[in-house]
């Protein structure tokens, strides 16, 4: 568990947080510049090696998990600092819809999905 | 002029724009406070102008020659060091950017429009060939692609995407004060806002690009937040979906804003802060500028 990450596998991780649980496919489509699809498997299955990520059959394929909730995986503060500033989505130099940390929670969504049927119903 | 010395004049001007910046920042809060019933295109307008001040006011400072020249080299590399720091995440992004694999699908003037599966909703880049590039999850639904397009289309027409870069690019030079960064978040944000507007001016139906920001944000992780304060995008939907008027007399309020800044600068351009060097910073006169 302590092995250290290769940027690589990093990304990797990153992305499953963000997904919560997320199969090979998955993790390849939302990679900015993804290498074949064995390459990501096999980058997984290291992750899994190193006790990063536990994986699920789900029919005919492999959810993976983390083995660690996203609130405790925290990095060193340092290396979180050097990768907010470093690991910069492309969207920083873009302008985006909506910006990555702009999530909800169920209340929100919830009340906010009310609120929308509400105008839908004025015809607006 | 020797090198050392450059700096030191340098460093000093940092410092006295620095001083003048709290000022400009503090006039472009209370003044966009004072539009709260405007309209977002208004408040963005008066923080670009406070923004476009900043370097103006470090260009004054060094021209003139600040009150005290700082000879602390460690604040100089300091500085420096913060300064690029602070830019790199705008560089990194940059660079991935143009590496973002996306297929052109048409064009509106000089902006093409595209999609690409390797970005997590809509985005817009560029300023004389802009991109406008849509993820397909947001393509297969008309109401939703609709939405977007018009959203990102009146970024473009607004130019939005420069004033981002510049602005950015500003509060990197100024990244130890402590009033830039959230003045920079308050100018992002209604410059959304006011791409919402225009989208819902143009014809896009307030619920479906309310639908659109609910969906890209639902598929996101929830905030670690306690959920007491209501997230900035919960705050937009909200706003999207509120019957006002949009378009509110844009040109007074600029003209205004515009006229009290400008007064301000003057003043800030004649007021010397360092009457006395301050403690703690190793002073010594500024040089004389040379003779023409």
């Amino acid at each position: 568990m302590d092995d250290p990450l290769s940027r690589r596998e990093r990304q990797v991780m990153d992305l499953i947080y963000r997904h919560g649980a997320a199969s090979v496919a998955t993790i390849r489509d939302a990679m900015a510049d993804p290498p074949s699809y064995s390459a990501v498997r096999a980058l997984m299955s290291t992750l899994v090696e190193k006790e990063h990520l536990r994986y699920e059959a789900d029919g005919r394929r492999y959810v993976y998990h983390p083995t660690v909730p996203a609130e405790r995986a925290s990095l060193p503060a340092l290396q979180r600092v050097v990768s907010a500033f470093f690991d910069g989505s492309p969207a920083k130099a873009a302008l985006a819809l909506l910006h990555l940390d702009d999530g909800l929670t169920a209340e929100e969504i919830a009340s906010l999905e009310a609120a929308i049927a509400a105008a839908r119903e004025q015809g607006r | 002029m020797s090198g050392p010395a450059a700096l030191a004049i340098w460093t000093g001007a940092v410092l006295d724009a620095s001083l003048k910046t709290t000022v400009v920042l503090g006039l472009g809060l209370a003044v966009t406070r004072a539009l709260k019933r405007s309209s977002a295109a208004n408040r963005h307008a008066v923080w670009t102008l406070t923004f476009a001040a900043l370097p103006a006011l470090l260009w004054a400072s060094h021209r003139r020659g600040p009150q005290v020249a700082i000879d602390a080299p460690w604040l100089a590399a300091l500085w420096l060091t913060g300064a690029c720091v602070a830019a790199a995440p705008l560089a990194v992004s940059t660079w991935r950017l143009r590496r973002i694999r996306w297929t052109q699908t048409g064009s509106v003037g000089r902006t093409r429009l595209g999609v690409s599966a390797h970005i997590s909703g809509p985005i817009t880049w560029g300023w004389l060939r802009p991109v406008v590039l849509l993820s397909p999850r947001v393509i297969e639904a008309a109401p939703h692609r609709e939405a977007a397009l018009a959203h990102e289309l009146a970024h473009v027409q607004r130019g939005d995407w420069l004033i981002h870069t510049l602005t950015w690019l500003t509060c990197a030079a100024f990244w130890f004060h402590p009033l830039v960064w959230p003045a920079w978040r308050q100018l992002a944000m209604e410059a959304e806002h006011a791409a919402d507007d225009a989208a819902i001016a143009s014809g896009v139906a307030p619920s479906s690009l309310a639908a659109l920001l609910l969906g890209l944000a639902s598929h996101r992780p929830p905030r670690g937040a306690l959920g007491i304060v209501s997230s900035p995008t919960a705050t937009r939907i909200r706003s999207i979906l509120e019957p006002r008027t949009r378009h509110a007399s844009r040109w007074r309020a600029s003209v205004v804003s515009s006229a009290g800044l400008a007064l301000a600068l003057t003043a800030l351009g004649q007021w010397q802060p360092w009457t006395a060097p301050p403690e703690n910073v190793t002073c010594q006169p500024a040089h004389p500028r040379p003779l023409p």
